[in-house]
């Protein structure tokens, strides 16, 4: 490197860096002393890993305050070791990391350190020590190399989580085909941060360029001149004009964009395709077994990313190339990779929430895949728990199951979990009809996703005295939503053997084991249904004659639902036994009551008040 | 401010996953435990050797390790180099950790450092009776009256052993100070580089799994020194010594960074570019059932050798596409080729034509090679980066032969170094108007004065009409 700093020219390297972490100050930050401004010792200690405690060292305020940046730098490295990268202990670390680093660069200036294998030292004062191999942010540097660290005043936030990300890789123990940290640090083209690394090793008296001994040792065609060919030079037979012509900067921009991120998949895809072409190619010793290793990365890579046009062109690439007999096994094979269930669910969770309809390119996709499709869609249904990718799933399963119409039934009665409901709208989606006749088999104690999927069929279709008596036995479901859904039907059909029903299902939970709105519901359907019954029921339930006078008298529910059905009835004596309640009761249910004696008189106009 | 932290800490977690499928952790754990095996014997020997004769039955077993291990990396690597540094043993870049103590490895240094030696290469593998010998001379006191480790390298040759490098003491190498040693000379730092290049070709060729990282450093050194060098520099051939494909591949990296530099790539992605330049013809390295690959299918071979490096790298996917591309035209059936194989593409055609080839000279002058490119540019070559290149060479490209209306020889040695100076280069002169050779380090700026008569061909060139020099007699320069 030219020069100390590794970031030449700014133009060449480097990022936008944002503003100086000393001059931005952070939200949290350390308790400061107030009269030295260091931060104050903390009151609990920092733990490790392992419950073992590493403390900020350091004799002067400088050096502590320096000691205390160094911690949360290493604990953040580590923090990836430990926990998801999403994880929010890695964002509290991040945020103690900036905090501490800022209230350094802010008070004191630039952070110059000396880095040992078990310390680092700050001048002459030690403000960091760990001798764990394992944690010891020291050892990790000095280990790669790193001899002295200077985090510059005008160091800002992007630049030290760039400089942690190296140093992260690190610690996981990652160590790279293409990079290591130090040519990761030359990329990263730090302003702020000077590293002075070693960067392998020379030989004390500097003759090491000894060509001769070299070439006598180093046999190749590299340094073997006795292996005399050449390329042969390009056949250009005409001449063309030579001038200076400026180069629109667009047009370079054009090319910069191929360097990109974004242009990776399209040169991912490239590159295969490359590699299976020379592999098909009888003339290449180049064998698929040889080209495995690439093809798994960049589907792996592809697959990661979602990106279904790219896979797609390579499955049909794979598929439509034609190589050595001894290869088409492995050709098969790497296809199935392609579309496995461990694929297919990668991509179809990729697939954007919010869509209305499939990607033509999933079902091209899909419609490539061998074997047998449906069994792999249902197993992928089986398994997946995301609403959008279920969603994806399904209507998939209609694309390609329409055949497959009394397999997708018989599955509906043999699985478990949300898997059936699923299914069942597939069939809907296929045949309604056919849809309808399973819903009307589904037992009462089903999975509530199948419940629904069938009360959403039932609703959607004719009304019988069959489907009458499907919602009856709906309306004891031990999910409210598929009693509610039952009743509404039933109640806008004015089934009037439902009142029955509705009232030995109140008088079952007369004191509890149905929720308030239930009982509401429940009551409005009686006054909906059957009006002039009703008030008389709710009559007998405020003022209980004969026998059953001691047994109702103290049942809140069925006082409740009276009072809430009575507020719907224009009578003068529905406003009369509200009263009674009233004034029989206290708490939520008198006020409760009064809430319904007030809409009972709206009803009447104000009159009627008993 | 949450923002800034989420936004970090997601591309923190972009970058481990990202070098995490760029790891091939099989072969780094392999490396590490094998080295620190080897190492570790290596010591145990010399230590026994020192209480016991080397012909004792307990050497038996470490002997057979030893040289069982050495086979395994050799196998995997190539050569396999062993060094001890200061308190440090490294085996091929990987630092080994000794389980063992400290002592040990200031045993090991001690034994090596006390014959003059720092490091030992093994080239070949060993036999078992070549390492006990190797034990034997290592456990032998040095010569008072002659250097040691030339006197132990000439007695491991006497025993055969031909293949073992000895290297002198070794420290490590600081930053600041290839500031110092680059500030000297671009053309040390290229010899270097084709050290570099050529063991990895080496390795590569005896398929071994590519590492790209000695050659990343060394491409990373050759960006920032070429900031400070013309193009001239970077269009030198700085040492016709070296074989034509190490010349060549020099040659192609330099102006593929060249080019790319002023095409406005970051030296991030020069970085990549050059690695790629430096790989484009390791397919002419290859053999095929025991014979070189044909020039033909040089791209693909080298495409097979480069895919053995395991895990997924943006640089590699680049760099795998630009030595299969790198002689697809720019219009093709087959898809527009890589940035990186369109740059590759120019500059190896352009240094196809030009080179000096051993007792044949160079095809054609600089001036006709671009012209013939230009002929092409938008079907052969990309016609942004064909500009580019042009823009950079100038008229007369360093190499260029002129004769000059005064009667002076003059060899062009410097690219355009404006758009009014295109035409106009630096030169150097060669003769002065009397036929006499020049005075050493003399030069003439055509942009301040005399201009050029005509241009000196190798070759006969047929001229086709355009305003360029017209034909000349065949002349082989006498530089």
């Amino acid at each position: 490197m030219t020069d100390e700093n590794k970031g030449t020219t700014p133009e060449t390297r480097g990022r936008d860096s944002g503003p100086p972490l000393a001059d931005d100050a952070p939200a949290s930050l350390a308790n400061v002393n107030a009269e030295t401004g260091a931060p104050v010792t903390k009151e609990e200690p920092v733990f490790t890993e392992d419950g073992e405690v590493e403390e900020a060292v350091g004799n002067t305020e400088v050096g502590k305050c320096c000691s205390e940046a160094l911690v949360a730098l290493g604990r953040a490295a580590r923090s990836f070791l430990l926990y998801e990268a999403d994880n929010k202990a890695i964002t509290k670390f991040l945020e103690d990391l900036r905090a501490k680093i800022h209230m350094y660069l802010s008070r004191y200036g630039d952070m110059v350190l000396t880095v040992r294998p078990w310390e680092m030292a700050l001048g002459r004062e030690v403000v960091y020590v760990n001798r764990d191999r394992e944690r010891s942010l020291a050892f990790r540097l000095f280990r790669d190399g790193v001899r002295k660290v200077t985090l510059g005043k005008s160091m800002a936030w992007e630049e030290l989580s760039k400089f942690l990300g190296i140093i992260s890789i690190r610690y996981k123990g990652i160590r790279q085909q293409e990079d290591d940290v130090v040519t990761l640090l030359w990329k990263a083209g730090f302003k702020n941060i000077t590293i002075v690394a070693v960067e392998g090793f020379i030989p004390e008296d500097e003759d090491y360029i000894d060509q001769q001994d070299r070439g006598m040792l180093v046999r190749g065609i590299f340094h073997d001149g006795s292996r005399a060919f050449d390329q042969p030079a390009p056949e250009l037979a005409e001449r063309g004009p030579l001038s200076h012509v400026a180069v629109d900067p667009a047009r370079l921009s054009e090319l910069t964009a191929e360097t990109t991120n974004l242009a990776l998949p399209n040169q991912a895809v490239s590159l295969l395709r490359e590699v299976l072409q020379t592999a098909s190619d009888p003339a290449e010793p180049l064998t698929l077994e040889e080209a495995r290793t690439t093809i798994d990365e960049i589907r792996d890579f592809l697959l990661s990313e979602g990106l279904l046009t790219h896979l797609l062109s390579v499955l049909k690439l794979l598929k439509e190339l034609h190589f050595r007999t001894e290869d088409e096994e492995l050709q098969e094979t790497l296809i199935g990779a392609f579309s496995d269930a461990k694929a297919l669910s990668r991509i179809i969770r990729s697939v954007p929430p919010g869509l209305r309809e499939l990607p033509t390119d999933l079902i091209d996709l899909v419609s490539a895949i061998p074997g047998d499709r449906v069994q792999l869609l249902i197993d992928i249904l089986g398994q997946e728990r995301s609403r959008h990718a279920r969603w994806a799933v399904r209507s998939l399963l209609a694309h390609f199951a329409a055949d497959s119409l009394d397999y997708l039934v018989e599955l509906v009665g043999l699985l478990d979990g949300p898997a059936p409901g699923d299914l069942l709208l597939v069939v809907a989606d296929l045949n309604m009809a056919k849809a309808f006749e399973v819903a009307m088999t589904i037992d009462v104690d089903a999975e509530h996703e199948l419940l629904s999927t069938a009360m959403g069929i039932i609703e959607r279709n004719a009304y019988s005295r069959e489907v009458a008596l499907k919602l009856s036995q709906f309306l004891e479901s031990q999910h409210a939503d598929i009693r509610s859904r039952s009743l509404k039907v039933l109640v806008s059909k004015r089934e009037r053997w439902v009142f029955m029903a509705i009232i030995q299902r109140l008088e079952r939970h007369h004191t509890s084991g149905i929720e308030p709105h239930e009982i509401e519901e429940l009551a409005t359907a009686m006054v909906q249904i059957w009006q002039t019954r009703a008030l008389d029921q709710f009559q007998r339930w405020i003022k209980p004659k004969g026998l059953f006078r001691r047994v109702i008298q103290g049942q809140v529910n069925l006082k409740w639902a009276a009072v809430h059905g009575l507020a719907m009835i224009p009578d003068k004596s529905a406003a009369k036994y509200i009263q009674m309640v009233i004034k029989d009761s206290s708490g939520q249910l008198a006020s409760y009551a009064e809430e319904c004696l007030t809409r009972q008189r709206s009803l009447t106009g104000g009159a009627g008040n008993g | 401010m949450a923002d800034d932290i989420d936004r970090a800490q997601q591309q923190l977690a972009q970058d481990i996953a990202d070098a995490t499928s760029g790891e091939d952790k099989q072969l780094s754990l392999k490396v590490r435990e094998l080295g620190e095996q080897l190492a570790r014997l290596l010591s145990g020997l010399l230590r026994m050797a020192r209480m016991h004769a080397l012909t004792n039955a307990a050497f038996d077993a470490p002997v057979s390790q030893f040289r069982g291990i050495l086979r395994e990396l050799w196998e995997m690597l190539g050569t396999v180099n062993l060094v001890c540094v200061e308190d440090q043993v490294y085996v091929n870049d990987v630092r080994i950790r000794f389980e063992m103590s400290a002592e040990h490895v200031e045993s090991l240094a001690d034994d090596l450092a006390r014959h003059g030696v720092g490091g030992i290469s093994f080239n070949q593998v060993l036999e078992e009776v070549d390492v006990r010998k190797l034990v034997e001379l290592f456990h032998e006191l040095p010569p008072e009256d002659a250097p040691p480790r030339p006197t132990l390298q000439k007695k491991l040759a006497e025993a055969g052993m031909v293949s073992m490098e000895l290297h002198g003491l070794f420290r490590f190498k600081v930053q600041d100070e290839v500031a110092r040693s680059l500030d000297r000379d671009y053309a040390l730092l290229y010899t270097m580089a084709v050290a570099v290049v050529g063991e990895a070709f080496t390795n590569i060729s005896a398929d071994r799994l590519p590492n790209p990282i000695p050659v990343r450093r060394m491409i990373n050194e050759l960006i920032d020194a070429a900031k400070l060098c013309s193009t001239a520099d970077l269009a030198t051939d700085h040492d016709r010594t070296f074989t034509p494909l190490a010349r060549h591949t020099m040659m192609v990296v330099d102006l593929s960074l060249l080019l790319g530099k002023a095409a406005g790539l970051s030296d991030e992605v020069l970085a990549d570019l050059g690695i790629a330049a430096a790989f484009h013809d390791v397919g002419s390295a290859m053999t095929d059932g025991g014979y070189p690959v044909p020039y033909e299918r040089h791209a693909t071979a080298g495409l097979r050798a480069l895919m053995r490096q395991r895990g997924f790298h943006q640089a590699k996917t680049r760099r795998l596409l630009a030595v299969a591309e790198h002689h697809n035209p720019f219009e093709s059936e087959r898809g527009r080729p890589s940035l990186f194989a369109r740059i590759i593409h120019i500059v190896d055609d352009y240094d196809l034509m030009t080179r000096n080839r051993p007792n044949e000279g160079p095809v054609m002058a600089p001036t006709d090679a671009l012209a013939r490119m230009i002929k092409v540019s938008g079907t052969v070559y990309d016609p942004v980066l064909l500009q580019v290149f042009v823009n950079q060479m100038g008229m007369f490209p360093p190499g260029s032969l002129l004769a000059l209306a005064s009667g002076r020889t003059v060899v062009s040695v410097s690219g355009a170094r404006s758009p009014e100076t295109f035409a106009k280069p630096l030169c150097h002169v060669l003769r002065r108007e009397d036929g006499t050779p020049a005075r050493k380090g003399t030069y003439v700026d055509l942009a301040e004065e005399d201009r050029i008569f005509k241009l000196l061909r190798p070759r006969p060139e047929r001229a086709t009409g355009i305003d360029n020099p017209k034909t000349a007699t065949s002349w082989m320069p006498d530089r």
